[in-house]
């Protein structure tokens, strides 16, 4: 199994590398478009704030094309910082997060406010404005500031907390799809450890026993299942004679271990070889029928794997006449072992309502029907 | 000693076939590939031990232990599986011992061994509650340290000497008390047992395995860095990296 793993982790390193340079690239954009939303916000605000200047029609004294200048280049130098402090101050907890962002809005609020003041103070009578005390003119200044930027810092918190949300979503999102990734790439190495030693065991007999052609023959087996079980993707789908190929070397070598108990028909149209099915789909449903009926039974049982094409659907049946030795009832069997469950499961994560597993217990024994949309190689391929 | 041999795989039992008949001290007398076979030829036979495999049709391995808890009179049990998932379940049932599937024969010759010198005593888990009564008065001169280990069992709870312990073996969430005559199972990790005993008289010598001092019959430098210990019972036991040099100073190599 280790040589699987290994040979993953130079993809998924490239992966990271790949995936490195758009993240930056995003938040280069991320930024100039918060930077533009900040200027056309200031914009807003001082077009509001001179809409009765203008609305008069009245020349605009240059004082006050000065000041209004003055508090944008400002404003948006403000708000950029108070941008940078909330998207570090995110990192917080929360009550404190929000303590410190609203004393910094306010404190920036008031700063502004104040150079407002004293830049009135020197421009005012310029623009025919009385001379006021600093302190008045600090007065009228603040709230108006206080406004904007309590404003302005809710808007860029709701944006900031839209993404997180949609952050989170997105990471759920992925987080599932590797942990359907890890499952199917369990279900490869879902060899049965009973199997596995069963097998060595039988070799080790014959090899003791000198039946040296015996033992090779199953060992080679052996290795065509491993070969076949390793190589085979998950997640992709194979042609059923490909699918049929691993069951058909397990199967061999279940035969040798139980001689005059397992007897199996491969009974599908050449035609239909070429069909395809996910990997492993067939493999579970054998294994089951070998473990429940096989395994518990003393006599011949026979495994048929049918094929049938009806309409445009792939009706594919494994069937074994193991009868019901052990008093199982279907459930039992089901519940029995993952195998049943992972079919259903990948099923329908391929086909999702376009597939259906019928599982049938009768006295005679137990069948397995699965109805999937037929596809064909060579179809594919023109298409 | 005279053995019957249960497996529903005829490779399996012509496997075990060919090891035991290469010992001289060993015969079998019969062999059954069911469970409910195997309890017949018991009756007719009477055989000293059976090597019983677990999965097997209709009557499991498992389910024939269970029926021959009660039998007044029955043959120590050796299971013989592939895989240690029935281990648990395994000496609870009083087996001697649990082998694995594909059995070294010179674990198979250990297990045979086991069975013999427990049927050499009159009553084989006596020596157990004797001594344990006997070391029990002992617990004032080693404060802190265990004197045996209590190991529940079919209708209660056996002592184990510590002192009849050769060595304690680490498996999933159980561990295996080995002593000359049986194998004993125990839910415990292997850190909890090295806290309650002394470790002049055992050691831990790598992640699963704990022997006693006393077992250490020979040891093995089969490369650099490499330690080995060959103890009284055959077993051979390689001695974990960071386990090393305690091992050198317990055993003053």
């Amino acid at each position: 199994m280790r040589p699987i793993r290994s040979a993953e982790t130079p993809a998924c390193a490239k992966t990271r590398a790949v995936n490195r340079l758009p993240t930056f690239r995003l938040k280069l954009k991320g930024f100039a478009l918060g930077a533009a939303m900040t200027l056309i916000f200031w914009v807003m605000v001082l077009l509001l704030w001179a809409a009765q200047d203008i609305a008069s029609g009245k020349p605009i004294p240059d004082a006050l094309k000065v000041l209004q200048a003055m508090t944008l280049g400002l404003g948006v130098i403000f708000c950029g910082a108070l941008a940078g402090f909330i998207m570090l101050a995110r990192r917080l907890p929360n009550p404190a997060m929000t303590a410190l962002v609203a004393l910094v809005t306010t404190a920036l609020a008031l700063l502004h406010a104040l150079i407002d003041a004293i830049l009135i103070q020197i421009l005012g009578p310029s623009m025919g404005m009385r001379s006021m005390p600093l302190a008045e003119l600090f007065n009228r200044s603040l709230m108006p500031f206080v406004l904007i930027y309590g404003f302005y810092a809710l808007a860029l918190g709701l944006r900031l907390s839209e993404n997180a949300v949609r952050d989170s979503a997105r990471r759920l999102v992925e987080a599932r799809s590797a942990a359907q990734g890890a499952e199917l790439a369990a279900l490869r190495f879902q060899l049965n450890p009973h199997f596995l030693f069963n097998t060595l065991n039988s070799i080790s007999s014959l090899i003791v026993t000198n039946a040296s052609a015996e033992a090779d023959r199953l060992t080679m087996r052996l290795s065509d299942f491993l070969r076949l079980t390793f190589e085979a993707d998950p997640e992709a789908e194979v042609t059923l004679v490909e699918e049929w190929a691993i069951a058909q070397a397990y199967l061999d070598i279940e035969a040798a271990r139980f001689p005059g108990r397992l007897q199996v028909t491969f009974d599908c149209e050449s035609a239909l070889l070429d069909a395809h099915v996910p990997t492993f789909l067939l493999q579970p449903i054998v294994e089951n029928a070998v473990k429940h009926a096989v395994q518990t039974s003393r006599r011949l049982v026979t495994l048929t794997v049918r094929c049938r094409q009806v309409d445009d659907r792939l009706h594919l049946m494994v069937e074994d006449d193991g009868g019901r030795a052990v008093a199982l009832p279907s459930e039992d069997r089901e519940g029995s072992g993952s195998g049943l469950r992972n079919v259903r499961g990948r099923m329908a994560a391929f086909y999702g309502d376009d597939a259906a597993v019928n599982i049938r217990a009768s006295d005679g024994g137990f069948a397995v029907e699965l109805t999937l949309p037929l596809r064909r190689a060579m179809k594919r391929a023109t298409a | 000693m005279r053995i019957l041999l249960v497996d529903d795989e005829p490779l399996a039992a012509a496997r075990l076939r060919v090891a035991l008949d290469k010992m001289d001290d060993v015969e079998v007398v019969g062999s059954a590939s069911d469970g409910e076979e195997a309890g017949r030829q018991i009756a007719q036979l009477d055989p000293d031990m059976v090597l019983l495999d677990i999965q097997m049709p209709e009557v499991s391995g498992m389910e024939l232990a269970h029926r021959l808890a009660d039998a007044p009179r029955r043959p120590e049990l050796v299971f013989v599986t592939a895989f240690n998932d029935f281990a648990m379940e395994a000496f609870n049932v009083d087996a001697v011992d649990y082998l694995l599937k594909p059995v070294s024969f010179d674990r198979l010759r250990m297990a045979i061994d086991r069975v013999r010198r427990r049927r050499a005593l009159p009553d084989p888990d006596a020596f157990v509650r004797a001594d344990s009564a006997g070391t029990d008065r002992g617990d004032g001169d080693q404060p802190g340290y265990d004197d045996g280990i209590w190991v529940p069992g079919r209708g209660g709870a056996v002592r184990v000497p510590i002192e009849a312990i050769d060595r304690i073996e680490a498996a999933r969430d159980y561990v295996l008390l080995n002593t000359a005559t049986k194998c004993y199972i125990l839910r415990a990790r292997m850190s909890e047992i090295e806290q309650r005993i002394d470790p002049k008289i055992m050691i831990r010598i790598h992640r699963s395995h704990m022997v006693r001092i006393d077992s250490v019959v020979g040891i093995e430098r089969p490369g650099k860095g490499v330690l080995r210990l060959l103890l009284n019972d055959g077993a051979n036991l390689q001695v974990g990296s960071n386990f090393q040099s305690n091992v050198v100073r317990a055993l003053r190599l």
